[in-house]
C-alpha cells in the first residue's frame, strides 16, 4: 500500500486557518456543526420510535417522560440502550477513525487496521471455546485484553529505528490481521457452537444490549475522548509530514503514542460493547473532510455529531429494511460506507 | 429409563447372539492392515431383515446408493439416524462426534445406554466441523452411511459414496422429517416391517402421553428461540421440536402458525419488539444454551414481559441432553425425553389461566 | 523482441543474461540462480506431492506408488481417483495459478502488495458463494457461484475506478471498498442461514481443498494451458514496463494496453483457481515474493512464482491433511498465517536494515 499510504495529503496545514483565527470560517461551519447536532437529535428519536413494532413521536415522549407499563412503553425503554450506544460508540468509532488517518497519513485509514477487531475476536473466541466464558458481560473484560494487546503488536512490529510510520502500520496491521484471523478462523470452524455465536458477535450490532454495558465500557471511552480532545493541532502538524512536523517542533513520536492509545481506547471499548462495525471509523471522516477541510480542529468536533448520527441511521434502516427480521447494523454500515469510499476515490486526481 | 419399544426380549437376546457372531465374522474380515487398526466392531442383527430386501436402491438428493447385501459395518452422520440404527439392532461402527447434550463418548446417553444394554461395542467417533474426517471413516471400513438428516454437502457425498454406499436427505438438508427419515434407514438396512411398527409404536406412545394428559388438549403453545439479545424466531410445523409437543396433544398458537417459515426452514423471525405476537399463547416453549446464556435473554424486558413467561406457564429448557433429546423423534430419544419433558409441560400448564 | 533495449534499459543486472530461443516465437533470458533455484523448486514439489500421496493411515507406500496408479485396487483407486489424486493436481493448479497471477499483479501495480485477493476478486468470490450456495441454494454449484462473485467484484473495481484497469493504485483503493462490501454481505449471510449451513460457508471461504473432483482440476488447468502461455509472452513485456512508463512507452512497450492484457490474465487465472478452491488467501501475495528473493532476480518470474506458487499450496495442504487435530482445516487458513508471518518477517529483516 507504499501508494496509497500517502495519498491525499490535507488540504488545510498549519498555516492555515483554525477555528478562532479565521472567522470566515467559523461563521459557515458553526451554524453547520448546530445543524448535525440536528440531525443527530432526529436520529436518536427515530432510533427510539421505529422498528419492527412502530411507536409514534408522541408516545415515545410519554414512555420517556412517564413511563407506563403499556407494550408500547416497554418496546421504547427496550431501544434506550441500544441508542445509548449507538451515540457513544458512532461517537468512538469516528472520532477514533479521524486519529487513526491523521496518524496513518492515509485516507483508507480505519481503525480496524490497527487489529483492534481482530484481537477482540481472539479472545472473545478463545474464551468461549476453552473456557466456557463469554455470555452478555462477561464479553467485554473477554474484548478489551484482546483488542490492547492487538494493537500494541501492530505498533510494536510497525515501529522501525525511527518509530513507527504509515506505511509500516499499515503492513503491521495486515500481518497481524492475517496471521490471528487464521487463529480466529480455525478455532470457530473446529467448534460449531463457537462459531454459531461468533458469526453474531462479529458483525457487529446494536440490538439486544444490556443497559449496563454503557457503564462498563465508558471509562475506557471517556479517557479515549480526552485524550483525542488534544490531539488536532498535532495532527495537523503529522499532516506535513513527519520532517516538516519535526522542523516545525511538533513531537511526532508523541503525538503518534497519545493518538495510538487514544484510538485503541475509543475502538476497543465501542467494539467490546457493539462488536466490530466496519466503515464508520473510515466513512465519516471522510464525509465530513468533504466540507471541512483537513483541518483536525473541526475534522474531530463534526466526526463527533455525523459518526453517532450515521450510526443510529443505520440501524433504524437495519430494523426496518428486511422487516420482519432485522439486519445487523454492521452490514448496514458497511454498504452506506463502501460507496462513500468509492466516491472518495473517483474524487482524487489522476496520481498512477 | 430406556423402555424398549420395539425390542422384545427374544428379539434382544437373537441380536446378543448376532452381535457375537458379527464380531467373529467382523474380526475375520478384518485382514488388511487399515481396518485392523479401528477398535471398533462390528455388531448387528440380522433379525427383523425382510427377505429379498437387498439389492436395494436408496435414492437422496445428492446421489442413489445401492446396497447389495445386509449392512454389517454402518457409519451415521448427523442426527437421529444412529438412534434409529441402533433401535432397528444394528450399532453404527462409527459416529459423528456429537458436541451438544453429548456424554463422555461423544454419543448421545440414550444411545449409548441402548448399546450397553444390547451388549454392543461404544462406536468410534469422528470429527465433521470444519470438514468431514475422511481418513477416520475410511479406517472404520464401513458397508453403508446413512447421513438422511445431516447437512453433508454434495462434494462431501461424491467422497463418501467413493467409500460406501451413502443415504443421504431426500429433499432440502436438516429438513428431512422424522418418520422419512426412520423408512429411509429401514429400507437401508433392509428392515421395512420392523421399522413400520416402530414408527406405529411411536406414534401410539405419544398418543398415549396425549390421553394421559387431557389437560393438554386445547392448550395452545409456541416454541420460540432467541439465538442473540433482541432476537426471536419461532419453530414452526415440521420442526421436530413442535411435532414432539404437537402430538403431545397441544395446538400451536393459529396466529403464530400463520406466520410464513423462512425459505427452507421450520422457523419464523419476528423479532422481539413482535413479542406481544405471543400474548395469546398459553404455555411458551425454548431452550438455552446454559443459564448464563438464560440469564441474559430472560433479563431483557421484552422477554419478561410475554404473558407465559411472567406468570410460569413456561418450558425453559436448559439441560442440553433433554433438549437434543426432545429435537428428534426416535425410538430411543422419545423414551428418555418424554417422561421427564411431560413432567415440566403439566408443571407449565397448571400455571395457565 | 530484439535483446539490445533490454539489456540497455536493465542498467541494475550484474551481466547480460544468454538467452534460450526456439525459432524467432521464443526467447526466454536465462539466469544461471534462477535455473537452478526453479530445479530445486521442481524437485521439492515432487517431494511434497509424494509426500502427500504416501503419508497417513490412507497413504499408499512409496514403493507400491507406481504399481497402484497402473493397476489400483479398491482402495488404491479410492485414494487416486477420489480421496488425494485430484486434491492434488488441484492444489498443484490452484497454486501455480495463484503464484503467476500474483507476479503480474505486482509489477503491472509496482506494489509488492499486489494481488487479487487486494482487488477484492477472493472477496467477491465468497459473496458469490454465500448467495448461491445458502440465499438460493440449487440454481448453481458453489464455484460458479464464487465465479460470478468475482466476475462481479472485478466489474466493480473496473467501473468503480472511473477509468478501468490502467490506474494500479485506483484499482487497490476501490477493491479495498469492493472487498469490504462483500465481507460484510457474507457476514450478513452468515448470521442469516442456520448455524450447520454457517459452518460449511466459512470453511469453503476460508479457501479449502477438501472433497475435490476431476471437474475441479480441469477447471485449473484448462485456464492455465490457455492463459499460461499468455503469461509467459506478457512477462516480456511486463520487464520494460518495470522501468517505468515513459521508458517503456519510448520503447515500444505499449504500457497502457499491456496493463490492461496483464490485468486481465491475472484475473483469469485467479477467478479459474478460486472456482476450484476457494478464496485462498496470500499465496498470490507470497509466492512471487519468496521467488524473487530467492533467484535474486529483479521482476517477478512467472515460471519461479508459479513453482513457488504450488509447492506452497501443496505443502500447506500436505501440512493440513496430516495435522493431528482430526479433521481438517480449510487450507486457506494455514497460507494466510504463513503468508502473515512472512510479511512480518519482511518487516522486521527491513526494520533491522532500517529501510522501511
Amino acid at each position: 500500500m507504499a501508494d496509497t499510504a500517502t495519498a491525499a495529503p490535507p488540504r488545510a496545514g498549519l498555516s492555515q486557518s483554525g477555528p478562532r483565527r479565521a472567522s470566515p470560517r467559523a461563521r459557515t461551519l458553526l451554524p453547520a456543526l448546530a445543524l448535525a447536532g440536528g440531525v443527530l437529535l432526529f436520529a436518536v428519536f427515530l432510533s427510539l420510535s421505529v422498528g419492527q413494532q412502530h411507536v409514534p413521536l408522541g408516545t415515545v415522549w410519554q414512555a420517556l417522560v412517564s413511563p407506563g407499563h403499556a407494550y408500547d412503553d416497554t418496546v421504547v425503554q427496550s431501544r434506550i440502550p441500544r441508542t445509548l450506544l449507538g451515540l457513544l460508540c458512532g461517537a468512538a468509532l469516528s472520532v477514533s477513525g479521524v486519529v487513526v488517518q491523521g496518524l496513518t497519513r492515509n485516507p483508507l485509514g480505519d481503525p480496524g487496521l490497527l487489529g483492534v477487531n481482530v484481537g477482540a475476536s481472539a479472545t472473545l473466541v478463545t474464551g468461549i471455546a476453552f473456557f466456557s466464558a463469554g455470555t452478555g458481560q462477561e464479553r467485554v473484560w473477554l474484548a478489551l485484553p484482546g483488542a490492547f494487546a492487538a494493537t500494541a503488536a501492530v505498533f510494536a512490529l510497525g515501529s522501525g529505528r525511527r518509530g513507527a510510520t504509515p506505511v509500516r502500520l499499515v503492513l503491521a496491521g495486515a500481518v497481524i490481521t492475517a496471521v490471528v484471523g487464521a487463529y480466529i478462523q480455525a478455532v470457530s470452524l473446529s467448534y460449531p457452537q463457537v462459531f454459531d455465536d461468533y458469526r453474531f458477535w462479529v458483525v457487529g450490532s446494536l440490538a439486544g444490549r444490556d443497559a449496563s454495558l454503557v457503564g462498563q465500557v465508558l471509562p475506557y471511552l471517556v479517557l479515549g475522548f480526552a485524550l483525542s480532545a488534544i490531539l488536532p493541532s498535532s495532527l495537523n502538524a503529522l499532516a506535513l509530514g513527519d520532517d516538516t512536523a519535526t522542523a516545525l517542533g511538533a513531537k511526532v513520536g508523541r503525538t503518534r503514542l497519545i493518538g495510538g492509545v487514544a484510538a485503541a481506547l475509543l475502538c476497543a471499548g465501542s467494539t467490546a460493547a457493539v462488536g466490530p462495525i466496519s466503515f464508520v471509523g473510515l466513512a465519516v471522516p471522510h464525509i465530513v473532510r468533504s466540507f471541512t477541510g483537513a483541518d483536525h480542529r473541526w475534522l474531530m468536533p463534526f466526526s463527533a455529531l455525523v459518526g453517532p448520527a450515521l450510526l443510529l441511521l443505520a440501524d433504524v434502516l437495519g430494523r426496518v429494511i428486511a422487516a420482519p427480521a432485522e439486519i445487523e447494523v454492521g452490514v448496514i454500515t458497511a454498504f452506506l460506507g463502501a460507496p462513500v469510499l468509492l466516491l472518495a476515490v473517483r474524487r482524487m486526481r489522476g496520481r498512477s | 429409563m430406556f423402555t424398549p419399544t420395539a425390542l422384545s426380549k427374544t428379539a434382544r437376546r437373537i441380536a446378543a447372539v448376532a452381535v457375537a457372531a458379527g464380531l467373529v465374522i467382523g474380526l475375520a474380515a478384518c485382514s488388511t492392515p487399515t481396518s485392523a487398526g479401528s477398535s471398533a466392531s462390528s455388531s448387528s442383527s440380522t433379525s427383523g431383515t425382510d427377505k429379498g430386501a437387498f439389492p436395494v436402491t436408496i435414492k437422496s438428493a445428492l446421489g442413489s446408493a445401492t446396497i447389495t447385501k445386509a449392512p454389517k459395518r454402518v457409519v451415521t452422520i448427523g442426527w437421529g439416524s444412529t438412534d434409529t440404527a441402533i433401535s432397528l439392532g444394528v450399532v453404527p461402527v462409527g459416529i459423528e462426534k456429537q458436541t451438544f447434550g453429548n456424554d463422555s463418548t461423544g454419543d448421545y446417553p440414550w444411545d449409548t445406554a441402548a448399546i450397553k444394554k444390547m451388549g454392543g461395542a461404544i462406536p468410534a467417533t469422528f470429527n465433521v466441523y470444519p470438514d468431514i474426517d475422511v481418513s477416520a471413516i475410511a479406517a472404520l471400513n464401513p458397508d453403508l452411511i446413512l447421513a438422511p438428516q445431516s447437512g453433508i454437502t454434495a462434494a462431501q457425498y461424491k467422497t463418501l459414496s467413493a467409500l460406501a454406499p451413502t443415504v443421504a436427505y431426500p429433499g432440502q438438508p436438516w429438513q428431512t422429517k422424522w418418520d422419512t427419515q426412520m423408512r429411509l434407514i429401514g429400507k437401508a438396512l433392509g428392515k421395512t416391517t420392523l421399522v413400520n411398527k416402530q414408527i406405529a409404536d411411536l406414534k401410539t406412545t405419544l398418543a398415549n402421553y396425549s390421553t394421559k394428559n387431557p389437560e393438554f388438549k386445547g392448550l395452545t403453545f409456541a416454541y420460540v428461540y432467541s439465538a442473540q439479545p433482541g432476537s426471536l424466531s419461532i419453530y414452526q410445523q415440521g420442526d421436530p421440536r413442535v411435532e414432539v409437543i404437537k402430538a403431545l396433544g397441544l395446538t400451536e398458537t393459529p396466529s403464530i402458525a400463520a406466520l410464513p417459515a423462512s425459505k427452507d426452514t421450520f422457523t419464523s423471525d419476528i423479532g422481539l419488539e413482535k413479542a406481544n405476537l405471543l400474548d395469546k399463547t398459553d404455555i411458551l416453549f425454548t431452550w438455552f444454551n446454559d443459564e448464563a446464556n438464560e440469564k441474559q435473554i430472560e433479563a431483557q424486558p421484552l422477554f419478561a414481559q410475554i404473558p407465559a413467561v411472567k406468570r410460569g406457564s413456561y418450558v425453559p429448557n436448559v439441560d442440553q441432553k433433554l433438549a437434543m433429546a426432545s429435537t428428534f423423534i426416535t425410538p430411543l430419544s422419545v423414551p428418555y425425553a418424554l417422561p421427564r419433558y411431560v413432567k415440566m409441560i403439566k408443571k407449565a400448564a397448571s400455571n395457565v389461566g | 523482441m530484439s535483446a539490445k533495449p533490454l539489456g540497455a534499459g536493465a542498467a541494475a543486472r550484474p551481466r547480460p543474461r544468454p538467452i534460450l530461443r526456439a525459432g524467432t516465437w521464443l526467447a526466454v533470458p536465462i539466469a544461471r540462480r534462477a535455473t537452478v533455484v526453479g530445479g530445486v523448486l521442481a524437485l521439492a514439489l515432487l517431494a511434497a506431492s509424494l509426500l502427500t500421496l504416501t503419508l497417513g493411515s490412507l497413504g499408499i507406500p512409496l514403493g507400491q506408488l507406481a504399481a497402484s496408479i497402473a493397476h489400483p485396487d479398491a482402495r488404491a483407486a479410492f485414494i487416486l481417483n477420489v480421496y488425494r489424486g485430484p486434491r492434488l493436481v488441484t492444489a498443484i493448479g490452484v497454486g501455480a495459478a495463484f503464484g503467476v497471477a500474483g507476479a503480474l499483479f505486482q509489477t503491472v501495480t509496482r506494489n509488492p502488495l499486489g494481488s487479487p485477493d487486494v482487488i477484492g476478486l477472493s472477496s467477491g468470490a465468497s459473496a458469490g458463494a454465500a448467495t448461491f450456495g445458502l440465499l438460493l441454494p440449487g440454481i448453481l454449484p458453489l464455484p460458479v457461484g464464487a465465479l460470478l462473485g468475482s466476475l462481479a467484484a472485478i466489474a466493480l473495481v473496473y467501473f468503480g475506478t472511473g477509468r478501468g484497469f490502467t490506474s494500479p493504485s485506483r484499482m487497490i483503493l476501490v477493491g479495498i471498498g469492493v472487498a469490504a462490501m462483500a465481507l460484510a454481505y457474507v457476514q450478513f449471510v452468515i448470521t442469516a442461514v442456520s448455524s450447520q449451513d454457517a459452518v460449511v460457508l466459512g470453511a469453503y471461504i476460508s479457501g479449502t481443498l477438501a472433497d475435490r473432483s476431476w471437474g475441479d482440476v480441469a477447471v485449473v488447468w484448462i485456464t492455465i494451458a490457455v492463459l499460461g502461455p499468455c503469461a509467459l509472452a506478457l512477462a516480456r513485456r511486463l520487464d520494460l514496463i518495470e522501468m517505468g512508463d515513459e521508458l517503456a512507452d519510448a520503447l515500444g512497450g505499449r504500457s497502457s494496453r499491456t496493463r490492461t492484457l496483464v490485468v486481465l490474465t491475472a484475473l483469469g487465472l485467479s477467478t479459474a483457481a478460486v472456482a476450484a478452491a476457494g478464496p485462498i488467501s496470500f499465496v498470490a501475495l507470497t509466492a512471487p515474493q519468496v521467488a524473487r528473493r530467492l533467484a535474486r532476480t529483479p521482476g517477478a518470474s512467472v515460471t519461479l512464482s508459479a513453482l513457488m506458487g504450488a509447492f506452497m499450496m501443496v505443502l500447506a495442504d500436505l501440512l493440513v491433511q496430516q495435522s493431528p487435530f482430526g479433521s481438517q482445516l480449510p487450507v486457506g487458513l494455514l497460507t494466510a498465517c504463513i503468508g502473515g508471518l512472512y510479511l512480518g518477517y519482511l518487516l522486521v529483516r527491513e526494520w533491522k536494515k532500517g529501510t522501511v
